[in-house]
């Protein structure tokens, strides 16, 4: 297990070695973050390195606990900053509009903007299409937050940590988003792999 | 159907789905699921729905975004940034610089050149003295005469008047020159005695007149020399022509006492021809370009000039013989030494051609000059201003 602390506390002295171990740990997490954040792969690996840069840059802010938390608190920033700067200066997106699903699917733009692994089967690039769609008509801090504990699988306190916000309000907002995903996502549930299924079934 | 759960039955779920509810708070949660089948139906909903959305496959990341030197340089190479303040403000430090020397000087200098401070604005504003007495007498004479003084207080004062002459012809004072020469006096008369006296003999061979001796005197000091000739004129047009003779003993006496001492003596002769300052004037222009190539002969002129009286030198002796018909030439004689002295004849051309039409475009020029500075000033003010400016936003 990697002593993340140690790490940290190497990288405030100016050891950008133990820094970059620290963001190799960390990357995969943070660009997820920012991927679903911004639904966009290119404007997240910008956020993602960006975030990197301000958090080497800020390393003093660093004051022990989960690092992971304080990286993707960067990471989050980043994104919002990134979400503002698309308020003010509104673009097309080149990804399908969100009411029109299925020709969306079909859009050899689309897959090719997805960059689907081998191992990815039709029914997840279509389960991850549907997520991220759902996810996109979520308010920003609705949105933060459910990625965060549904897809990251961070606890309360880690959200607390992260967004800044105190307990109760992660809860809420993680409620109210689940509650909105809940009925965006009903026509998915037949993506929804077997065994997950049986799982929420059971329960 | 899910408007029935309020909020806080909402957040009660979310948090039994995440196990975060505490012992009694999920004990009456479960309580109230045996008995409300919607509950049960809203709860399985949402499990379906955070199995949904944990199943979306995680990504890797495209890329490292592990930082390289350069990258985190960026942070170390922005701390020589406390300095960049400093020097992106020194151009508004010279700007604010520049507006207050242009401010001192536009309001320094006109006083400057007023008369009554000439001894105090002698170092600073020497060449508009100059220039007021070359104003003052180009109506009269033509520059000549300016050259004498310069002799007299130095090689300085003799480069300093064309100088001045070039750069500033503008000098509008009329009236102006009178009082400048007597200022000098004072001082002149200390430092340089052997001009005084000669000065003094001249005073007593001709008339007598005070403001000749002033003239006399104020001839070594270099802005003097110009203003004299008014001076001279004014007392010459009484006097006959009999009377320059009499001054002539006074220059004789300044030839003994320095060799150079003949172009200063050469003022007092000019009175005799400036009688008729029209005359003088054609007599200058005409002589004006031959005077230059001939730079010995106008050191003979001035000899020639002199009046018979300088027996002590021989030289003297054999010019004066000369002299008795030159008299008439004595006015040219003096153009001749006064371009001599500049050492370079276009400088002193170049105040002969000034001088005469310098008492009309004088005026009109001293205020372009004025205005000049003044948008000079306000184009600097502005700049200035802009850079403070682009300086605060830069740092904002």
């Amino acid at each position: 297990m990697m002593d993340e602390f140690a790490l940290a506390h190497a990288a405030q002295k100016g050891n950008l070695d133990a820094f970059n171990r620290l963001v190799l740990a960390y990357q995969d997490v943070a660009f997820n973050l920012a991927l679903r954040m911004l639904s966009d792969e290119h404007a997240a690996e910008d956020a993602t390195q960006l975030a990197m840069i301000s958090a080497y840059q800020n390393l003093r802010s660093y004051r022990g606990g989960s690092f992971r938390a304080w990286l993707l608190r960067m990471v989050a920033n980043k994104c919002y900053d990134e979400l503002r700067r698309r308020q003010r200066h509104p673009t097309t997106s080149l990804e399908p509009s969100t009411h029109d699903d299925d020709d969306a699917v079909e859009s050899p733009a689309w897959l090719a903007d997805q960059n689907p692994g081998p191992e990815q089967s039709l029914e997840q690039i279509e389960l991850e299409h549907a997520v991220q769609h759902c996810i996109d008509l979520l308010p920003d801090d609705f949105r933060l937050v459910v990625i965060m504990v549904d897809m990251q699988e961070c606890d309360y306190q880690e959200v607390s940590e992260i967004t800044g916000n105190p307990m109760g309000t992660v809860k809420s907002r993680l409620a109210r988003a689940r509650m909105r995903l809940k009925d965006c996502l009903r026509h998915a549930w037949e993506l929804l792999p077997e065994e997950n299924r049986l799982e929420g079934e059971v329960l | 159907m899910n408007t029935q759960p309020d909020s806080r039955e909402w957040e009660t779920l979310s948090a039994y789905l995440d196990g975060a509810l505490s012992p009694t708070e999920k004990q009456l949660l479960e309580a109230r699921l045996q008995t409300s089948p919607e509950l049960q139906q809203i709860l399985q909903e949402l499990r379906i729905t955070r199995a949904l959305l944990r199943s979306v496959p995680h990504r890797r990341a495209p890329r490292n975004f592990t930082l390289t030197p350069q990258m985190a340089g960026i942070h170390r190479q922005q701390r020589p940034a406390w300095l960049v303040p400093v020097f992106s403000m020194s151009s508004a430090l010279a700007t604010l610089l520049l507006v207050i020397t242009l401010f001192v000087e536009m309001f320094a200098a006109p006083s400057a050149s007023a008369p009554m401070h000439l001894e105090e604005a002698l170092p600073d504003t020497q060449p508009q003295a100059e220039m007021n007495a070359l104003a003052a007498l180009a109506p009269t004479e033509t520059p000549m005469i300016i050259t004498w003084g310069h002799p007299g207080m130095g090689g300085g004062g003799g480069m300093d008047l064309p100088y001045g002459m070039a750069a500033e012809g503008k000098g509008g004072g009329e009236p102006e020159p009178m009082m400048i020469m007597e200022a000098p006096v004072g001082e002149a008369e200390a430092k340089q005695a052997p001009l005084e006296e000669s000065a003094w003999t001249a005073e007593y061979s001709a008339a007598g007149e005070t403001d000749f001796s002033m003239q006399a005197e104020e001839m070594p000091s270099a802005e003097a020399a110009a203003p004299m000739l008014p001076d001279q004129a004014a007392d010459a047009l009484p006097m006959t022509e009999e009377s320059a003779p009499a001054f002539e003993p006074a220059t004789a006496t300044q030839e003994n006492a320095y060799p150079d001492a003949e172009f200063e003596a050469q003022p007092a002769e000019e009175p005799l021809p400036t009688d008729q300052p029209q005359a003088s004037e054609e007599i200058a222009r005409g002589y004006s370009p031959t005077a230059s190539p001939r730079i010995y002969e106008g050191e003979e002129l001035p000899s020639e000039a002199q009046p018979p009286l300088v027996l002590e030198t021989p030289d003297t002796l054999e010019k004066e013989s000369v002299a008795g018909e030159v008299i008439i030439f004595g006015l040219p004689s003096p153009e001749d030494a006064g371009q001599i002295m500049p050492t370079s004849p276009a400088l002193a051309k170049g105040a002969v051609e000034e001088s005469t039409p310098a008492d009309q475009a004088a005026p009109v020029q001293m205020f372009d000059w004025k205005i000049a500075r003044v948008i000079l000033l306000f184009i600097a003010a502005f700049c200035g201003g802009l850079a403070f400016i682009l300086h605060r936003k830069n740092h904002s």
